[in-house]
C-alpha cells in the first residue's frame, strides 16, 4: 500500500518538484538532485503527510532545499581562494551548470534570457514567481506551500514582475517579445 | 484616473482581480494615455514570454535512482498498466466515490420508502361498488333537499313582493278614501 501511494504520489508531482528545482537552480543537474532528495524525503515522511496538504508539503520541501542549495554554492564560491605555493591567493574555478560568458552573448534566446531574468531574482521572490507564472499554480497552493499570507504572496509576485520588467526592459523593442 | 493609480492596478488587471467598475476605469484611461497604453502592452507581451515558458519534465532515471536508493525494485515508467491506473484513480478519488456511493445509497433508501407509502396510500383510497352508490345516493338526497329550500325561498319572497307592491297600496288607499266618512260619522 506505501508503495502504491508512492507511486501515485511521485507520477502527480515528479514534473512540478523537478520544474520548481530546475527554473530555481538553471542547472539540469541541480534539480535532478534536489528532485531525488525530495522523494526520498517523501518516502521516510509518507505516513505522516496528508492527502489533502502533499501538494504543498513537496513545493515547501523543494522550495527549501532550493534555497541551501543556493546557500550552499554562495558559501562555496566565498570560500574557494585558495593559496598557491607561492603565497598568493587565487579564486579556484568551480564547476558551474550556467553558461559562460561567450555563451551567453552567443545565445539570444528569448527563453535563456527570462531564465536569466527568473535567476537573478532574490530567492523568496522567485519562488513565488516560478510557482505562479511558469507552474501556473493558484494563490492558495502557493500560500500553503511557502506558508504565508495570500497577500504576502501577491506582494512578492508582483515585485518580482516589477523586477523581470526592468531586467528584461532593454528587449521590449525586439521582435522577441512582440 | 491618473497615470500612476493606472501603473497601481496594472497586475491586477492582467491577474482578472479587477472590479468591472475599475477595469472600466483602467481601460478609459488606456484609450486616452498613449504612455499608459505602450507600458501596459510591453507588460503583458512581457508575462505572455514568461507564462511560454516551457513546463521542464523530470527524467525517469531520477526516479529510477530513487528507487535504487530506497530498495524498491520496480522500475518506474511513464508508461502505466491497466492496474496502475486503476488504482491511482482509486486512491485519487476514493473520497468523490465515497461520497457518490453515499448519495446513491440515500437516493435508493428515499426510492423504496416513497414507492411503499404510494402502494399503502393507493390502498386506503379503494373505494368499492357499495360505497360509490351509498355516496351517490347522498348526493341526489342532498340536491332534492336543496332543490326544496330554493323553491320555497322562492315562494316567501314572491309573496312578500307581492305584499309589499299590491296589498299594502289597496289597504292604504281604502283607508284614504274611507277616512271622510269614518269622520263625519
Amino acid at each position: 500500500m506505501k508503495k502504491t501511494k508512492y507511486k501515485i504520489y511521485i507520477s502527480q508531482y515528479k514534473d512540478l518538484i523537478f520544474c520548481q528545482a530546475y527554473y530555481f537552480t538553471k542547472c539540469t543537474e541541480d534539480a535532478q538532485d534536489i528532485t531525488q532528495d525530495v522523494l526520498i524525503k517523501l518516502w521516510h515522511n509518507l505516513d505522516s503527510v496528508p492527502r489533502k496538504s502533499a501538494k504543498a508539503w513537496l513545493l515547501r520541501v523543494t522550495k527549501n532545499l532550493c534555497i541551501d542549495h543556493s546557500r550552499r554554492k554562495r558559501e562555496l564560491v566565498a570560500s574557494a581562494v585558495a593559496v598557491n605555493s607561492d603565497g598568493d591567493e587565487f579564486q579556484l574555478e568551480l564547476e558551474d551548470c550556467g553558461l559562460n560568458p561567450e555563451q551567453e552573448t552567443i545565445n539570444l534566446d528569448s527563453k535563456e534570457r527570462i531564465m536569466d531574468a527568473i535567476h537573478q531574482l532574490p530567492d523568496k521572490i522567485k519562488n513565488v514567481v516560478i510557482m505562479r507564472e511558469i507552474q501556473d499554480l493558484k494563490y492558495d497552493d502557493i500560500a500553503a506551500a511557502l506558508e504565508m499570507p495570500i497577500n504576502s504572496v501577491k506582494v512578492y509576485l508582483f515585485r518580482g514582475r516589477k523586477l523581470l520588467f526592468e531586467q528584461l526592459k532593454p528587449f521590449y523593442g525586439t521582435s522577441v517579445f512582440e | 484616473m491618473d497615470c500612476t493609480i493606472c501603473n497601481n492596478l496594472m497586475d491586477d488587471y492582467f491577474d482578472g482581480h479587477l472590479s468591472h467598475k475599475k477595469r472600466k476605469q483602467v481601460t478609459g484611461h488606456l484609450t486616452t494615455c498613449q504612455g499608459c497604453s505602450e507600458f501596459f502592452r510591453k507588460y503583458e507581451n512581457m508575462l505572455k514570454s514568461i507564462r511560454n515558458v516551457e513546463i521542464k519534465k523530470c527524467p525517469d532515471e531520477v526516479v529510477d535512482s530513487v528507487f535504487d536508493i530506497i530498495n524498491i525494485d520496480d522500475k518506474f515508467s511513464r508508461r502505466k498498466s491497466v492496474f496502475d491506473r486503476i488504482n491511482e484513480f482509486l486512491f485519487l478519488y476514493s473520497r468523490q466515490l465515497g461520497i457518490a456511493g453515499a448519495a446513491v445509497t440515500v437516493f435508493l433508501f428515499v426510492f423504496l420508502i416513497t414507492s411503499q407509502f404510494d402502494k399503502t396510500t393507493h390502498v386506503q383510497q379503494q373505494y368499492t361498488t357499495q360505497d360509490v352508490e351509498q355516496a351517490t345516493d347522498q348526493v341526489k338526497l342532498a340536491l332534492a333537499y336543496f332543490n326544496q329550500v330554493t323553491s320555497r325561498t322562492e315562494e316567501i319572497i314572491e309573496k312578500e313582493i307581492l305584499h309589499q307592491q299590491v296589498v299594502r297600496p289597496m289597504k292604504s288607499s281604502i283607508r284614504t278614501a274611507l277616512k271622510p266618512l269614518i269622520n263625519g260619522g
